[in-house]
């Protein structure tokens, strides 16, 4: 059976505001130098949504993505790249994981959480040299200003947790300004990354199990453990100012009863965004208001004396 | 008494090697007596007498030449040494070794002559040495008939010299002190760390009654030869700093004969060995017999006394604007020392010089005809000076953008002598390496120039990250788009400046250090002819796979850097 477990939307913590054209001097092989105007390629705004599934009979996370370019977009978007690197080493394959994609090589460190990559038409997928899962489009297949491109999958038998992310604009506007121009070097070079939108998604992630935050709170001690959490790693968590939205993963004790459940934010039930499976991990995003933002989690459970206790952790999030 | 010292070491020698040279010496011996008959004598035969005095034998003469041949025709002048000279080694491989063949490769020394204290060794090399011939009628005169006496029998009897020997010496008085006594420098033997003279002797008879030098007398009486000469000898001794610099020094070959075997006994009266050995003074050493060759030297300083250096290889600078705004925005100048000093066995102070600094052209990868700006490649503090009470002078030096080298070279005269030192200032990367593209399927390089005729150096990551990309891009291609790729300049031989027109001015402002390639914007296909890169696959590979930098610059050309933690490695690699 598979579990419908969240749908949320990418947190942009990076969003450069980079409307206007840069200047460049062109040093020319041969000939004076000259300036030349490049147009930005902001694509501030654009996010990559994600689903995310478990399949208990497979033991497989599936989390598909979708790529929104926002209408304001001055370039289309080239590529998506999303941390999967880990911890420990693994075999980089494993046939379970579906895919659709050719792998040309293994770059990746051996510590890179082994993933299956699904692309749509037009696009290609990889794990790159820094352990990053990777989907870049064809000239043809970008996403366009405005528009939704989705079938995005990766699929991995490690949990849920909170990645870095970066949207890539394509340059296809500067070579078309460049391309006519005398053979020479740009001072300042031609540096797209300035436009990279840098965000955190929900992806593969490789904590250690036996380690996480257990909220703390209750006794015997071992009922802490029926809600464990990679994210946050403490009660109170102190955010920047502006902070829009922050991700909490849960780690549901395999003695759980789901049924048992309760979930407030803020005082408002927000059960339904929780699909607890014992011995699983789950996501979910949060808005953020100014101030202080508080998350109460409940589940029962069966300790080891068979006896059943609840376990019940108030997260707060204070925006500073 | 050395004549003993040297039978004992015959002998421990000879029993170590006897088993392996009696072999040789039969053949040694067949073949000279054909050369014999053919009227050849050779110098084919060798014996080396202990780690320093080496004789050089030739091959005995068997059976014994008749007293009316050649040197042993009954006169009595036969106490001459050939050749005899003093030689200087500087290195130890210029020494001889008879018994491997080599003659050496020593320097003569001439009459007050400089021998420097760095030398390997100082010895006295002679050439052939005979024995033999009769005891003159009047010992102060080589030249007198042979003495004779009555032989019982109502007739007289040629008197034969019984015994004779030479001694080697190597002596020195202090010319500054006349009170000075002299001193034995002498040549170190293998059975101990005293240093003596040398001496060398033959005997008429043996105890097998042959004709020999003692030396050998093993052989001799082993296998029945006579030695009546050598063809060479040489002895030797280390100089150091126990031996005080300047003149003063003597070489000496004494030459003392005995019409007495040492058996004998010496009638009441007479002369055991002519000419008499003058006893030792107070303040001066024995004189043992006729001194037939003298020469006096000095003793130089080391040939490294004056020193100049620098330390091995700094990088450049690269200033501001280089690209890396992330790992790298600037690579700070690095800094050194030039060091001068003067020393020999001890600090010599006060030494001036003048130091001139030249742009070594054709270094670094820079070919073209101009010279930079001095400052450009390094900034050197001092042009001279003198040295401190410790022989010690030095300044320091910062590097500028340019990799390259300059040539230091400082002048001046130490103790009345004149001096030039070179020493190369080496600015650049080290680590920088172009593989080549040798037999590959998949890159080529283009892009060298007149002025930049190596323009492939770059660090190891790069090699390996643009064959990556290029393999890859074969992989992903279009058919049609398949081929080598194209890689243009990447860094010079030792990185630095890399200026495109070879005005020594900033134009390829990321290619400092073996991080970054251009890429050129054709790919040559199999069939030899070019189409357009795709540059959009390009990309993707340079930054999607290999995590790289993908820069794009007019006219339709590209860029490419390694990831930016690689550089991180290479500038901590190269930069230190």
């Amino acid at each position: 059976m598979r579990y419908i477990l969240f749908l949320a939307i990418s947190l942009l913590l990076v969003a450069p505001s980079l409307a206007a054209q840069t200047t460049h001097t062109v040093h020319p092989t041969s000939g004076a130098a000259f300036q030349v105007e490049l147009p930005p390629l902001t694509i501030t705004g654009s996010t990559l949504d994600v689903n995310v599934t478990y399949d208990p009979s497979r033991q497989v996370y599936r989390y598909q993505y979708t790529v929104k370019a926002p209408t304001t977009n001055k370039a289309p978007i080239r590529a998506v790249q999303i941390d999967v690197s880990g911890r420990t080493p693994r075999p980089q394959t494993d046939p379970a994981l579906q895919e659709n994609i050719t792998r040309i090589a293994q770059d990746q460190p051996a510590t890179t959480i082994p993933v299956g990559i699904t692309v749509p038409s037009g696009w290609r997928g990889g794990v790159g040299q820094g352990g990053d899962a990777f989907f870049s489009a064809s000239p043809s297949a970008v996403a366009l200003a405005g528009s939704t491109v989705g079938g995005f999958v990766i699929e991995s038998k490690l949990p849920p947790g909170v990645r870095t992310l970066e949207i890539k604009p394509s340059i296809a506007l500067w070579r078309s300004v460049l391309a006519p121009l005398p053979d020479g070097e740009l001072d300042p070079p031609a540096d797209q990354r300035m436009y990279h939108v840098k965000a955190t998604t929900v992806a593969p992630s490789d904590p250690d199990l036996s380690q996480l935050f257990n909220g703390g709170g209750q006794s015997p001690a071992e009922v802490n453990p029926f809600l464990r959490y990679v994210a946050p790693t403490e009660t109170r968590t102190k955010l920047p100012g502006g902070t829009a939205s922050t991700w909490v993963v849960v780690a549901f004790g395999t003695t759980t009863d789901p049924a048992s459940f309760t979930a407030t934010f803020n005082g408002i039930d927000v059960r339904s965004r929780f699909t607890p499976v014992p011995g699983a991990l789950h996501a979910v995003q949060f808005g953020l208001q100014p101030g202080s933002n508080k998350l109460q989690l409940s589940i029962e459970g069966v300790t080891s004396s068979g006896r059943t206790a609840r376990d019940t952790d108030t997260l707060t999030f204070l925006v500073q | 008494m050395r004549s003993s010292l040297i039978l004992a070491l015959c002998v421990t020698a000879l029993s170590a090697i006897a088993q392996e040279d009696v072999r040789p010496i039969a053949r040694e011996r067949q073949v000279v007596e054909e050369q014999q008959r053919d009227g050849a004598y050779g110098t084919r035969f060798r014996w080396n007498a202990d780690g320093v005095s080496q004789y050089r034998v030739a091959t005995p003469s068997t059976p014994a030449p008749t007293e009316s041949r050649g040197r042993l025709r009954p006169t009595p002048n036969y106490e001459i040494v050939d050749d005899a000279q003093v030689m200087r080694y500087r290195n130890r491989s210029d020494y001889p070794d008879y018994n491997a063949g080599w003659n050496g490769n020593g320097i003569e020394v001439p009459e007050n002559g400089l021998v420097p204290r760095s030398d390997s060794a100082i010895g006295i090399e002679t050439g052939t040495i005979r024995g033999g011939g009769c005891f003159p009628a009047n010992p102060d005169d080589p030249a007198s008939p042979c003495l004779t006496e009555p032989d019982g029998a109502g007739g007289t009897r040629t008197v034969w010299k019984q015994r004779e020997i030479w001694t080697f010496r190597m002596s020195y008085i202090d010319p500054t002190n006349p009170d000075a006594v002299e001193t034995l420098v002498g040549f170190p033997s293998e059975f101990g760390n005293f240093l003596s003279d040398d001496s060398l002797t033959w005997v008429r008879e043996t105890s097998a009654g042959r004709r020999c030098f003692t030396f050998y007398s093993y052989y001799c009486n082993t296998y029945g030869i006579d030695l009546d000469y050598i063809t060479g000898s040489v002895r030797a001794f280390q100089p150091n700093c126990a031996h005080k610099r300047g003149p003063g020094y003597k070489a000496q070959i004494f030459y003392q004969y005995s019409r007495y075997k040492i058996t004998d006994t010496i009638p009441p009266g007479a002369n055991e060995w002519e000419p008499a050995a003058v006893p030792a003074t107070a303040t001066r050493l024995d004189k043992r017999g006729k001194v037939i060759f003298t020469r006096n030297w000095q003793l130089d300083m080391g040939e490294g006394a004056v020193s100049f250096g620098v330390g091995g290889q700094v990088h450049p600078k690269i200033e501001s604007n280089t690209g890396y705004e992330t790992v790298a925005p600037t690579v700070a100048a690095a800094t050194g020392t030039i060091n001068f000093s003067a020393y020999d066995c001890g600090p010599i102070p006060g030494v001036s010089f003048s130091m001139s600094t030249d742009f070594v052209p054709g270094s670094s990868g820079h070919a073209h005809p101009s010279a930079p700006a001095i400052s450009e490649v390094a900034t050197i503090a001092g042009s001279g000076g003198t040295t401190d009470a410790d022989g010690r002078w030095s300044t320091t030096f910062t590097t500028g953008r340019v990799a390259s080298k300059l040539r230091l070279t400082a002048t001046g005269n130490i103790e009345g002598k004149p001096f030039l030192k070179t020493a190369d200032l080496s600015i650049g990367f080290a680590g920088l390496v172009d593989p080549g593209v040798d037999g590959s399927a998949i890159i080529r390089y283009t892009g060298d120039t007149t002025d930049h005729p190596r323009n492939h150096f770059g660090s190891g990551e790069l090699h390996v990250f643009v064959r990556k990309m290029a393999s890859y891009y074969n992989i992903l291609a279009a058919a049609s788009d398949k081929g080598t790729v194209g890689i243009n300049d990447m860094s010079l031989e030792r990185g630095g400046l890399f200026d495109i027109d070879g005005a020594w001015a900033p134009s390829h402002f990321r290619h400092r250090f073996g991080t970054d390639a251009d890429i050129d914007r054709f790919v040559q296909r199999t069939d030899g002819t070019f189409v357009f890169l795709d540059q959009d696959l390009l990309q993707e590979i340079v930054e999607d796979n290999l995590k790289g930098i993908f820069v794009s610059e007019s006219g339709n050309r590209m860029h490419v850097q390694v990831p930016e933690y690689m550089v991180g490695d290479i500038l901590l690699r190269e930069a230190r």
